[in-house]
């Protein structure tokens, strides 16, 4: 896939456990852990909203694309 | 939030999440009715064989409008020839054994609740093609059977084949085309439910 998940770095740089944050934007953690593995096939704008807002960042923050060609 | 209701004397918890009710009444009733009619399939797949080796060994004994053989001259067939008779019914009876196996699997997947996974696409599949086959073996029964029956007629016919395709012949194989058709459905569903589980 060649849409990244930078939850991890967000979730550091806000010194947040993914427990809180999945609690805080409503989703259990096993469906965050998916997300965050990049495993997850959509995302619902209302669930990348919550995450936003959460973590006070923007979604470029969280989703990074990689031509994986270039690669 | 969760709302406690009851629902054929049993007590039932419907989920309210987001201002959406999770509807399980009819999960429940899918369990319900998939129970009882696995208790009717588990009837025909152990009960069919015993009533066909049964109808073949008292054949002599059966009232007249019970022996819908046309082939069969009067006079009581033996037991040798019952049970050749029973060997050639085993041939239809197969694809329909084979069916209500697949039957009782599926059933038994809606009994536990797990309606759209790929095992019950599976299971319809197989009972689809067992329906369509019977055309076939229908088909080869006759044949055996008017060969068997006619073996010592004692008539100046002598073995003489009898086949009858009626058109009531051919619903199994738009039954079981109907099948397949709603087994594919279902695959599809299955790709659906595993795309929205993969959906945060």
């Amino acid at each position: 896939m060649t849409i990244i998940i930078n939850l991890d770095i967000m979730l550091a740089k806000r010194k947040m456990q993914s427990k809180e944050l999945a609690s805080r934007i409503g989703v259990t953690v096993q469906n965050l852990s998916i997300l965050k593995r990049g495993k997850a096939r959509a995302v619902r704008l209302e669930t990348l909203n919550a995450i936003c807002k959460v973590l006070e960042c923007q979604p470029g923050d969280i989703l990074e694309f990689q031509d994986e060609a270039q690669d | 939030m969760i709302e406690l209701r009851c629902f054929d004397d049993k007590l039932l918890i419907v989920w309210i999440s987001k201002g959406k009710r999770v509807v399980t009444e009819n999960r429940v009733r899918i369990q319900k009715l998939s129970r009882r009619l696995n208790i009717v399939a588990a009837a025909l797949l152990y009960g069919l064989p015993v009533l066909t080796l049964l109808y073949w060994i008292s054949f002599n004994y059966l009232p007249e409008n019970l022996n819908v053989w046309a082939s069969v001259p009067n006079q009581p067939i033996s037991i040798q020839i019952g049970l050749q008779a029973f060997a050639a019914a085993l041939v239809p009876l197969s694809p329909v054994l084979y069916g209500l196996i697949n039957l009782r699997r599926w059933l038994g997947y809606l009994k536990d609740g797990t309606i759209f996974i790929e095992q019950t696409a599976q299971c319809l599949r197989s009972l689809g093609f067992a329906l369509m086959f019977l055309i076939i073996t229908n088909i080869i029964f006759d044949v055996l059977i008017s060969l068997i029956l006619t073996q010592d007629n004692g008539s100046h016919l002598g073995h003489y084949i009898e086949l009858d395709i009626y058109l009531s012949d051919f619903f199994p194989l738009f039954l079981g085309g109907v099948i397949v058709l709603i087994s594919r459905v279902i695959h599809e569903a299955v790709d659906l439910q595993q795309e929205q589980s993969l959906t945060i």
